[in-house]
């Protein structure tokens, strides 16, 4: 939406197409309140340049630093656009921001949204709605961009509420379309994040970098059912200037380490499934979060929790479950795609005149993740994308429409609804493709499950996606259409993920090798998923860019993590120059 | 979070109480004059939801009920609301995904107010 603003108010025409009703679907609705933005209300000592050097370095050093350098420092201005649009930010008693300190940052730098990332998306809705230009079209699923020889054409996509294809012809396309979590079991993020905006932008030719970075939250509920998933926020629950709680294993045996600060996303969610792994497991497969034994009283919790996201505590009182008084099972959870789709600094794909901003770009924050960043980057990269997509379209020619493309198209999409023997439903299709990824591309992987996982997902290919059926009647909001070909592409998805992570053979970050248990600094690049015809992809690799010599000047690994015999290679290669 | 979590669930023999019977509008543009009640009787597996019935529903014995599935299971977005007739009470434009449903229950389930674009699918 941020993108469709600025490219209107650049003056070109806008079409927004969203995959559910706008602001109520997608990941931003569904993100906690962080938004990472160096205002340095808190401690003057912060900067976007101290910004700029935490999110390389808790990145592991896979982002490409110009994207980071654009993000670091442009995330303020994009704050203030937002409160112009009525975005609301925690005020502390003089007026200012509420600045709070999660994992990884130097200083207090989280702005505090008020309503969460449902009333950032509710605030970017309405500025869309006030501009002349954008044309909003809501329940749209695209299942093909078009081409004009090299460059975008256009896209084709499912009208739900009508029950038919469209064909857009368009100079330049944005894609903001999220990522990828829902390829696995287990995640806290809206269930239509099938990856489709990474895999389309495939099959145009563009290039795809580090897909086997999935981030995995530490903290997703995994009991009661109801809320299977539901992201708590480990950062306010767990830190001293919080709520104080503590994290316990199975045994009730705490496993964190003592000193020092609370672990980053990667180094947690190793730390957890380790204890699992290990047979220290609660009941429903997670570990503990008690807040009893809190040094906190339950009132200055209860404010705490009120003042920092109290949704998930609501919702958990209504189910019977009293955070206060009993502990919550978690278990890290798929969250945030940092593979995706590769952009420069302007947002631009290797496809001239297709953009990509927000999750569905890859190269930005490299193997890990800091809190409040993917707010910031949607705004960022999205302000980036909709200037120069407008300054595309406006120095280009309409693009011709490939009639015959089209047409194939339209009878692939359209034979999923047609009669077929030993048909597939796309929910079996689905559920078999989560499985492969949860049983050889979870959070520990090795080439033996990896080349098990490319095979598996190949013989799924050739054996069910023929036979994939949804129910023909009605064609109106035909949710097992939309199944199918989220699906289909998940299938290819999956694998191309699988591929790129057993060409990592190292462990940085979210991705984590059995068989190579050690960063290694030969790997610091990025891989690159790249199409070459119908049947075939390469994996290839390209270098980090950069814009300081990291041989000179890089932070050094925290003893304290290093000793907890889940970050092999951290120690032995990286110096300390800070 | 996601709604498939692996197995069918099918193939749980686990039932923890007496089945919960809904009836659900069902309306078809296209070819309905009139929306009418369909029911179902769906086998009590898991803690329940309103919202998780119906998935329930759609993955187990019906694949063309309309719902909006696009949901945040927090009750943030409320793309799932509808109105819900429980214990001779109707509650209107509720978030079904913050509502637990106990073994043995009757419910009417019909969509939220806004024009339908088909069962309980509206434009709000």
């Amino acid at each position: 939406m941020r993108a469709a603003i600025e490219a209107s108010t650049f003056g070109a025409e806008v079409i927004l197409l969203t995959k559910g009703q706008a602001a109520r679907s997608g990941a931003t609705p569904m993100a906690c309140p962080s938004y990472q933005a160096a205002f340095a209300m808190e401690d003057d000592r912060d900067s976007p340049g101290v910004a700029f050097e935490d999110t390389c370095y808790e990145g592991r050093y896979l982002g490409d630093e110009n994207l980071i350098h654009a993000l670091t420092h442009e995330a303020t201005d994009r704050a203030m656009e937002l409160r112009q649009y009525g975005v609301k930010y925690r005020l502390k008693e003089n007026g200012n921001f509420l600045q709070v300190v999660h994992p990884g940052h130097s200083y207090e730098r989280n702005l505090v949204i008020l309503g969460n990332g449902y009333a950032m998306a509710a605030g970017l809705r309405r500025e869309v709605l006030r501009q002349q230009n954008i044309q909003l079209m809501e329940d749209m699923v695209a299942s093909r961009l078009l081409k004009d020889g090299d460059r975008i054409a256009g896209l084709i996509a499912l009208d739900m509420r009508r029950g038919q294809l469209v064909a857009i012809k368009a100079r330049s396309v944005i894609l903001a379309t999220g990522g990828y979590p829902e390829l696995w079991r287990w995640t806290d993020t809206e269930p239509g994040l099938t990856g489709e905006g990474v895999y389309l932008a495939y099959l145009a030719g563009a290039d795809l970098v580090d897909l086997e970075m999935m981030l995995f939250y530490p903290t997703g509920l995994c009991y009661p059912s109801e809320v299977e998933g539901t992201l708590v926020q480990y950062e306010g629950l767990l830190t001293d200037q919080y709520c104080h709680g503590v994290m316990l294993n199975g045994a009730g045996e705490r496993f964190l380490p003592d000193k020092g600060p609370l672990p980053v996303r990667d180094v947690m969610m190793k730390l957890m499934f380790k204890e699992i792994e290990e047979g220290r497991a609660t009941p429903h497969g997670g570990v503990y979060i008690d807040l009893r034994e809190s040094p906190k009283t339950p009132q200055e919790i209860q404010s705490i929790l009120r003042e920092l996201d109290s949704l998930p505590y609501n919702q958990l009182t209504d189910l019977g479950v009293n955070v206060l008084e009993e502990r919550i099972e978690v278990k890290p959870v798929t969250h945030y795609t940092l593979g995706g789709v590769r952009i420069n600094e302007w947002a631009e794909t290797t496809v001239p005149g297709l953009f990509a901003a927000g999750e569905v770009s890859g190269n930005v924050h490299g193997a890990n993740r800091t809190s409040g960043n993917a707010l910031a980057e949607t705004q960022v990269f999205g302000r980036r994308a909709g200037i120069r997509s407008a300054e595309y379209a406006r120095d280009n020619p309409a693009p011709a429409i490939d009639l015959a493309a089209l047409q194939d198209e339209v009878k692939r999409v359209g034979d999923f609804l047609r009669e077929k023997k030993h048909a597939v439903r796309p929910i079996d299709l689905k559920r078999k493709i989560k499985a492969i990824m949860h049983n050889h591309v979870y959070y520990r992987r090795d080439a033996q499950g990896l080349n098990k996982a490319i095979e598996a997902l190949q013989s799924l290919r050739s054996d069910q996606v023929e036979r994939i059926k949804a129910v023909g009647t009605p064609k109106i909001y035909n949710i097992e259409w939309e199944e199918a070909i989220e699906a289909v592409h998940m299938v290819d998805l999956a694998e191309l993920v699988a591929a790129a992570a057993l060409a990592r053979e190292e462990s940085r970050g979210h991705h984590w090798r059995k068989d190579f248990p050690a960063m290694r600094t030969a790997w610091e690049k990025h891989t690159i998923a790249r199409r070459v015809d119908e049947q075939d992809y390469v994996i290839t690799d390209a270098p980090v860019i950069r814009l300081k010599d990291r041989s000179l000047n890089r932070r050094a690994m925290d003893p304290n993590l290093q000793n907890l015999g889940v970050l092999t290679g951290y120690s032995q290669e990286y110096k300390s120059n800070r | 979070m996601s709604h498939i979590l692996g197995e069918d669930p099918r193939d749980n023999p686990v039932i923890l109480g007496e089945p919960i019977i809904v009836d659900i509008l069902r309306f078809d543009p296209e070819t309905d004059i009139e929306p009418h009640l369909q029911r179902y009787v769906v086998p009590y597996r898991r803690r329940m939801s309103v919202f998780t019935l119906l998935r329930e529903i759609y993955e187990c014995q019906d694949g063309t009920l309309a719902f909006r599935n696009q949901q945040c299971g927090r009750g943030i977005c409320g793309t799932c609301r509808c109105t819900i007739e429980m214990d001779g009470e109707t509650r209107k434009n509720v978030k079904s995904c913050t509502i637990p449903l106990e073994p043995g229950k009757h419910i009417v389930i019909r969509p939220a107010n806004g024009k339908i674009i088909r069962d309980l699918v509206v434009e709000f």
